[in-house]
């Protein structure tokens, strides 16, 4: 009797701590993807915010530089694509697409002074570059977060609980290496 | 001997379940804060006379609204955009309240000759992007192209501070509240495990030492004050001179 007690608590010792790593990493993942759905929620909203900008932004220039039709076009037509992509992966190349546009728009710009100087102007392009860079940070946030999770979902022993309860791995919010020209607006030149 | 079987067991579950706890750690050199967190001023642009009187506004921000203003100034970036390091630098400091997201940061680095006003997420209404951007165009971008950058932050300054002083300005932000990966009893149950080896074996050397190092930073008693923990997530505005 006296030679089990022994190795019977060391047993189940080890089961209590199996357990208790299992569930606690099962509540991690399901907090993990919380966090990644609430990061990529800021996406969204920075996106729609993007989204919602660009008329007003695109009417202000109009008023200026009516006969810039191509470039013009272009941002309203990138826009567009931007408004009805559904994945992540869409979502980011479409909206590399914006930021091109855009800063071929803001080429065109350099050359209507009137237009630089417009107070409406200078407060739109602040408020783009504001989203942009929110946008920035919330990729990055989201980009941490699904890095965060993935690696609790790929390694053991998270491994062996997520493909039990479905967990996945996820995707990060990345354009198409051939669609990003690194953006930025350039908010240097606004001031003078 | 079975003493040591026991504590070595907790010992091998604590590194367990602790190890992937480690957050992502900053990429930017951002500098360490010294004295109020209102004021640091790393690239020693503003006189002390100037900088007190800084420090004083932003307490009295702060004792008012809790909302908190603050203002660092770099020789440079090391490379990185102004607002990529000003976002870092505001989290890092944790500008405002961490239930409000309620600070302002105002960021200049010198060898770039770049500003960036970084708003927290709490003050987002009452500081829109567009907002930031006119503060600067008015009140910092024509003095810094004088060469006069102590005269640009002192009234960029009190601008910002005004434009918070409305004591409902901070209000309404929705938390984000940050879950732990563990059931909150199992945290108690660690840690008092942790606790009572730390006394038992090394006289709590280890528990003395996590306390001071937590309550490092928080009093607003008799140390320098610290950053609430706010966050913010890239709104604000920014120029060039």
């Amino acid at each position: 009797m006296k030679g089990f007690k022994g190795p019977l608590i060391i047993i189940g010792v080890i089961v209590i701590g199996a357990v208790i790593m299992l569930a606690s990493s099962y509540n991690g993942f399901v907090s993990a993807e919380e966090n990644v759905d609430k990061s990529y929620a800021q996406i969204e909203n920075q996106l729609q915010r993007r989204l919602d900008l660009i008329p007003n932004l695109v009417n202000t220039v109009k008023g200026y530089a009516a006969h810039e039709k191509e470039v013009i076009e272009s941002v309203s037509n990138a826009r567009a694509r931007l408004a009805g992509a559904t994945s992540p992966e869409e979502e980011a190349n479409a909206n590399a697409e914006l930021t091109n546009a855009l800063s071929r728009l803001l080429v065109v710009v350099e050359n209507y002074p009137n237009l630089k100087a417009d107070k409406q102007f200078t407060q739109l392009m602040d408020e783009l570059a504001g989203t942009e860079n929110r946008l920035a940070v919330s990729r990055k946030d989201y980009n941490e977060e699904v890095a965060q999770y993935n690696k609790k979902v790929k390694r053991f022993p998270g491994a062996l609980v997520a493909g039990i309860t479905g967990f996945d791995a996820k995707e990060y919010f990345e354009a198409d290496p051939r669609a990003i020209e690194t953006p930025n607006v350039d908010f240097g030149g606004s001031g003078q | 001997m079975k003493k040591r079987t026991v504590s070595s067991l907790c010992l091998v579950l604590f590194v367990l379940v602790f190890w992937d706890m480690g957050g992502a750690a900053a990429s930017l050199p951002i500098p360490k804060p010294a004295g109020d967190i209102y004021v640091q001023d790393l690239a020693n642009i503003l006189s002390q006379q100037e900088e007190n009187e800084l420090l004083r506004l932003g307490r009295m921000i702060e004792d008012k609204t809790s909302n908190q203003v603050a203002v660092l100034t770099v020789e440079t970036t090391g490379g990185a955009e102004i607002q990529e390091f000003a976002n870092e630098a505001f989290r890092t400091y944790g500008i405002g309240q961490s239930e409000k997201d309620n600070g302002v940061m105002l960021v200049l680095a010198m060898k770039e000759k770049k500003i960036w006003i970084e708003v927290g997420y709490g003050l987002e209404g009452v500081i829109p992007d567009g907002r930031a951007g006119r503060i600067l165009d008015e009140r910092a971008v024509p003095m810094l192209q004088e060469g006069k950058p102590n005269i640009a932050i002192m009234q960029t300054y009190s601008e910002l501070a005004d434009a918070v002083s409305n004591e409902n300005a901070g209000d309404g932000r929705q938390d984000r509240g940050q879950e732990s990966a563990l059931p909150g009893w199992l945290l108690v149950v660690i840690i008092a495990a942790v606790v009572i080896l730390d006394f038992k074996f090394f006289g709590g050397t280890l528990s003395y030492a996590l306390i001071s190092m937590l309550s490092f930073g928080r009093g607003n008693g008799g140390g320098p004050r610290g950053g609430g923990g706010g966050s913010s997530g890239g709104g604000g505005a920014g120029r060039g001179w």
